[in-house]
């Protein structure tokens, strides 16, 4: 996989193997894996009672993740239509899109990290012996950081 | 009956003042360290939510990352609850706290 800045200040992916396109649609199901306990119900109950956050802003912070999730997920869906049977192809991340693939990123790192617990630093000897599902988990967490790292410095404002 | 009135009555006052005094404290807005969100991310948001500076998003953001937690805000509690629902939207720990004075 190859990512490239666009000169419209947002991002050219360009898939070079099936794994790419697997890892490019496994972001939002890897966001919904802590689904019992998701992330806006996960945000309020850092507030008190009085501030009413599960009746007043939970359904909103729902609403704003779910789209997210969608947006990634139909663009990935869309470009992989359009490379036919091909493992070749490209997708393209808008300025406008920038914060959503960002915030669908940043959902299923932290979706996975609720769930695999990977800690803030790991060493390689550590990851290696990490069961395979969780190896491949942490492998794709660090991806996701990468990509969003590539949109922070070239799309996000 | 009238005892009904008189006590849901005083129950409603009582309610009143506790939600009046608390508007009128002051609160302060936290955001907390976690694993995943990127320095970089943290120090756009909070450029973003509060209008700081860079200089002054960052030196927050690296209290947040080195001491677990940074004070990011303070005042009224209608607009730190609005920061706090804005933080969250960004995906970042947040909470609010009455100051102490």
């Amino acid at each position: 996989m190859k990512i490239v800045p666009t000169l419209e200040g947002g991002l050219r992916i360009e898939i070079e193997t099936a794994t790419d396109w697997l890892v490019l649609e496994q972001i939002a199901p890897d966001a919904l894996k802590m689904e019992q306990e998701n992330l806006p119900s996960r945000l309020s109950a850092l507030m008190d009672e009085a501030s009413e956050w599960d009746e007043m802003v939970v359904p909103e912070l729902s609403d704003l993740f779910h789209e997210q999730l969608c947006c990634v997920r139909e663009i990935v869906q869309e470009a992989r239509k359009g490379s036919g049977d091909s493992s070749l192809g490209h997708l393209s991340i808008s300025q406008e899109d920038g914060d959503r693939w960002y915030g669908a990123l940043n959902q299923a790192r932290i979706a996975l990290e609720g769930y695999y617990r990977f800690g803030p630093s790991q060493e390689v000897e550590e990851v290696e012996s990490f069961p395979a599902p969780k190896r491949s988990a942490f492998i794709r967490s660090q991806f996701y950081s990468a990509l969003q790292s590539v949109l922070l410095e070239h799309v996000i404002e | 009956m009238n005892t009904l009135y008189e006590t849901s009555a005083t129950t409603l006052t009582e309610e009143e003042t506790r939600t009046s005094t608390e508007l009128a404290s002051r609160w302060n807005v936290l955001v907390f360290d976690d694993p995943v969100n990127l320095m970089e991310y943290v120090t756009k948001v909070l450029q973003k939510v509060f209008a700081y500076p860079r200089e002054q998003a960052e030196e927050l953001m690296m209290t947040v990352h080195t001491a677990g937690k940074a004070l990011v805000w303070t005042g009224a509690r209608e607009p730190a609850e609005l920061y706090v629902q804005q933080l969250h939207g960004f995906q970042l720990q947040a909470s609010l706290e009455k100051t102490s004075s």
